[in-house]
């Protein structure tokens, strides 16, 4: 089992995902999972447990905080959010993301066009 | 900003784990609880939606685990777990850690003295002195030549050539003079002599130094300095006990009484090294009677230090000091021809001038290094035997996880605690040895362990650790896990490497020219001690009588007279004299003859001690008188004027003793002094100088002035009791009571002084050579033993196969007296070179004196084969089947 080498490029996905869904608002770590499962129209089934060290990983990199704060029900919770540097940071990765993508997409279309024949 | 966020987060979870553990706990529940609610919602039974909830989460466990890793500084925990387990394991070898730390105190705690030593001596600034960097002695210096070498001795300064130096010479933003002598504390039989240093009054400017108490002298003119005294922090424990109502005391000093004004600091003693208990003024020497002292030009008394102009650099400034002293030799035509040549050391280059380069110290910090590469070498081998028996557990490790570079971060966290350990009680080690440099007649080199030492014992503790602890950790992390862990009983991988040989050889060798050495210098010190035990100078007493300045000359030499009746008059006194000069002490004198004398040409140098004694002197002191007659109460200033020569002298003269008897020599301007007795060779200043000639003038005739404040009793008792000199005090004291003061010391005590550099070198090589025999001794049979267990399975097949027990015997008594052997070749040769550099600092004794060097071998060779025995009786006994069984 190896361990994290710590390095300023995001690790996976996950931590990508965890910036984005908390890019509208604060949200404590069971609403991070519901919205990234709910968002990727439940194809992405996240691992639950692996949230909290990812959770744990982004905090300790700067690029979220926490805090307790009570939910609706009056309960407390740990709530997560972004900070400055995280901001940037999901800026940046969107970025490189779908330039990644668009490359996929782009010979992944390229194949099908000259599969079918369209331009 | 967020980056500080981010270590915060970091720092909170390392330094509060537990509390970390609880949040990600309430943190896990809660996800847990709306996850079974929403389970709820979706139509589940209560059990049914909690199994669900869980399902869903995933292993609760691994996610714990997962987020301790990850969380806190990981390596410092790593480090910190590092060290718990090597604290664990150390505990549990306890026979191996203790044999291991002991080695390094020895090794760590030696060098961490003598650092602390020579750190003391040449490197250290001075105690309490502030900014000693702006600090430099002044000194004048003029050529001086003895036993052929040449050198520039620094002279004393008078206070008028001080002034001008302070006033005129446009070199110096402040400066001060000082001098240390002895001052009578006290009156009576409890008047007890301490150091004092006279200083001027910008002394405490100078030297940028607070006062404990009270406060320093007021800078100002000296010859109106008050009488006021400074007292040293020590005198102030000792004798007030510390009491802050000090200040305004008197002390009676030298019979005219001082008030305390303030406390010097702790262990300030000024820019030398003497110990001071006392500061005056220099105008105190005006209340002590020497009324002319500040203004002599030709009375030479005071040594110099102070701070340059700012700006200034001190060759400049010494070329001012320089020109300003050819100046004054200009202007006033009566001073005396002096050399003007002038310099400026700082104040922290102790041993700078090449009047006393002692090089003492710093072959004691080379000897200490020795000892430590010993120990080391110990060490490694021990930690190498360490780590092949724990094979199993490596490989365990290793299939576990654990990366190579762990474990042999692993393995130096376990070397790092042994040094440290071994630092930790290497400075006891080092302290105590610190209380013991009195008995070396050292100055006390308070404090010894300061800052700088602790620095140092520390770093030569982790540099030891990484020297130690590297190659074993490195070859213990190199396991071959499959082979390992399959094999069933534990197996122990013993390399047959050359390294651990060649240091035991090496061992052997570096111990063996420590202990020659120390039996040279034993023997040395045996034959020098031994000039002393020929006179019996334990019972031989040397009296001096103390008077207050301007006491009359004849009122002295009346009462001294009276003394030598009433002492000689004592049962416990087999004899008694006056005389001005004791040898060793005090009343010396050299003079250039007219070499016609020895019938030698007029360019010849021929010198001579004269010595002014008094009758009964060579009965006393226990000189032979080999021809005439010695100096009796006839010889008077009013008769005829008499010498009487040793026989060094007789033979200078040419001829035999008998023949320098009436023998005429032109040594006054006014007819000439006859030769009426000769008597033997003796000593005079060092215990083992060659025989030197000597004359000897009956005191009376001498100049009374002279003589008589100088006049000593020398007494020779009948038995080596101190009973004597107490006797002798009352009796003197009761004699006459305006004595200030009087000192009864043995002979035998004049001379310690003088055994001192032997003594020092044979307890340096004494002490040192046993701990590295003892060290080597150890690392021998640690090779030998581990030899031995490295062959198990080829012995049991000999043994098997019939091998007789003798044979074993040889065959392990062979590889220890190998190794013996080889180390004590190398080492011998290296002894011969070493006692050869050190060939004139012995006495009496060849470099290859042979009984030193049989006695040494025979030891070698003796306890090489007691260690080599003990493992070659193992081997003997070890049992085939199971020898054969485990490989």
């Amino acid at each position: 089992m190896a361990h994290e080498r710590g390095t300023d490029v995001l690790r996976g996905t996950l931590d990508l995902l965890i910036l984005q869904t908390l890019k509208p608002g604060p949200m404590h770590g069971w609403g991070i999972s519901q919205l990234i499962q709910s968002g990727s129209r439940g194809v992405l089934e996240v691992n639950q447990g692996s949230l909290y060290p990812a959770l744990q990983r982004l905090e300790q990199r700067g690029w979220i905080e926490s805090s307790w704060e009570p939910t609706e029900n009056n309960r407390r919770a740990k709530y997560y959010r972004l900070t400055r540097a995280g901001r940037r940071a999901l800026g940046e990765e969107t970025a490189n993301w779908r330039r990644y993508v668009d490359a996929v997409e782009s010979i992944l279309g390229a194949a099908e066009a000259a599969r079918t024949g369209r331009a | 900003m967020s980056r500080w966020k981010g270590l915060r987060a970091r720092l909170r979870a390392w330094l509060r784990p537990r509390r970390a553990d609880q949040e990600l706990e309430e943190e896990l529940r809660f996800h847990i609880e709306m996850e079974t609610s929403r389970q709820l919602r979706d139509g589940l039974s209560g059990a049914e939606a909690r199994r669900r909830a869980l399902l869903t989460f995933g292993s609760v466990d691994r996610t714990v685990e997962e987020h301790r890793d990850v969380r806190g500084v990981p390596f410092l925990e790593r480090r910190w777990r590092d060290l718990r387990y090597a604290a664990r394991g150390l505990r549990a070898d306890a026979g191996f850690t203790l044999a291991a730390v002991l080695t390094l105190v020895l090794g760590i705690g030696a060098n961490t003295a003598a650092f602390g030593v020579v750190d003391a001596l040449l490197y250290r600034p001075p105690a309490a002195v502030g900014e000693p960097d702006g600090l430099y002695r002044v000194r004048l210096l003029t050529p001086w030549e003895e036993d052929g070498r040449r050198w520039q001795q620094p002279v004393w300064w008078s206070y008028p050539l001080y002034e001008d130096l302070r006033d005129g010479s446009g070199a110096f933003a402040s400066l001060a003079a000082y001098r240390l002598r002895p001052v009578i504390v006290g009156r009576g039989e409890s008047a007890r002599e301490l150091p004092a240093l006279e200083v001027t009054r910008n002394y405490a400017e100078v030297m940028r130094v607070r006062a404990e108490l009270g406060r320093w002298f007021v800078p100002g003119d000296e010859r109106a300095a008050g009488a006021e005294v400074v007292i040293g922090y020590d005198l102030w424990q000792r004798q007030f006990g510390g009491s802050r109502d000090v200040l305004g005391r008197t002390l009676e000093l030298s019979g005219v009484p001082f008030e305390i004004i303030g406390v010097a600091p702790r262990h300030f003693r000024g820019i030398d090294l003497d110990p001071v208990d006392l500061w005056l003024p220099v105008g105190a020497e005006l209340r002590f009677g020497s009324t002319d002292v500040l203004d002599a030009r030709n009375t030479f008394w005071l040594w110099l230090a102070g701070r340059p102009v700012d700006g200034m650099t001190p060759e400049v400034a010494a070329s001012r000091v320089s020109a300003t002293v050819a100046a004054g030799v200009r202007e006033n035509p009566d001073a005396p021809a002096m050399s003007s040549l002038a310099d400026l050391i700082p104040v922290t280059a102790r041993f700078a001038s090449d009047s006393d380069p002692s090089p003492v110290p710093v072959w004691l910090l080379g000897i200490t290094a020795i000892v430590l590469l010993i120990a080391c070498a110990n060490v490694a081998n021990l930690l190498f035997a360490r780590g092949a028996a724990r094979c199993r557990e490596f490989a365990i490790r290793a299939a576990v996880g654990a990366s190579r570079g762990g474990i042999v971060a692993q393995l130096l966290t376990e070397s790092l605690l042994l040094a440290l350990l071994g630092a930790a009680g290497g400075l006891g080690l080092a302290l105590a040895a610190g209380r013991l440099l009195p008995l070396l007649d050292v100055p006390a080199l308070e404090p010894l362990i300061d800052v700088r030492v602790l620095a140092f014992s520390v770093a030569v503790a982790v540099l030891t650790s990484v020297f130690v602890g590297l190659m074993p950790a490195v070859r213990a992390s190199r396991t071959d896990v499959e082979s390992e862990l399959k094999s069933a009983t534990p197996r122990v991988t013993y390399d047959r490497s050359r390294v651990r040989g060649a240091l035991t050889v090496l061992q052997v060798a570096l111990s063996i020219i420590l202990l020659v050495n120390a039996g040279l210098f034993i023997r040395s010190l045996r034959n020098v001690e031994s000039i002393e035990s020929q006179f019996e100078y334990d019972r031989l007493l040397v009296v001096t009588m103390r008077y207050p300045r301007g006491e009359a000359t004849d009122r002295l030499l009346r009462i001294k007279r009276e003394a030598l009746e009433r002492i000689s008059a004592l049962p416990a006194v087999e004899s008694a004299a006056l005389t001005r000069a004791a040898p060793f002490y005090a009343g010396l004198g050299r003079v250039r003859l007219d070499p016609a004398i020895a019938g030698q040409p007029a360019d010849a140098l021929v010198t001579s001690y004269t010595l002014d004694v008094g009758p009964g002197y060579f009965e006393t002191i226990g000189m032979p008188l080999l021809a005439g007659r010695a100096i009796e109460a006839s010889d008077r200033a009013d008769t005829r004027p008499v010498i009487v020569v040793n026989a060094a002298f007789a033979r200078m003269l040419g001829g035999g003793i008998a023949d320098a008897v009436g023998r005429c020599l032109p040594l006054r301007r006014d007819g000439c002094i006859e030769i009426v007795g000769v008597v033997g060779d003796s000593r005079f200043l060092d215990p083992i100088e060659r025989a030197e000639p000597a004359m000897y003038h009956p005191f009376e005739q001498g100049e009374p002035g002279w003589i008589a404040r100088g006049l000593l009793l020398l007494v020779r008792a009948r038995d080596a009791t101190s009973a004597l000199a107490g006797t002798i005090r009352r009796e003197l004291v009761a004699l006459d009571p305006a004595l200030q003061y009087v000192e009864v010391m043995p002979m035998s005590e004049l001379l310690r002084p003088r055994f001192q550099p032997w003594r020092v070198a044979m307890v340096i090589f004494t002490l040192f050579g046993a701990v590295a025999f003892l060290l080597a001794a150890v690392g021998l049979y640690g090779v030998v033993a581990y030899l031995v267990a490295a062959r198990r399975a080829e012995l049991g097949i000999r043994i098997a196969l019939g091998a007789g027990r003798a044979r074993i015997l040889r065959l392990v008594l062979g590889e220890g007296a190998r190794l013996a052997a080889a180390g004590a070749a190398l080492g011998l040769f290296g002894a011969f070179w070493v006692s050869r550099l050190l060939e004139n600092r012995m006495y009496g004794v060849r470099p290859t004196d042979p009984p030193t060097w049989l006695a040494v071998t025979l030891l070698v060779a003796a306890v090489a084969f007691g260690a080599s025995w003990v493992s070659a009786e193992r081997a003997a006994r070890v049992n085939p089947n199971l020898a054969l069984r485990s490989e």
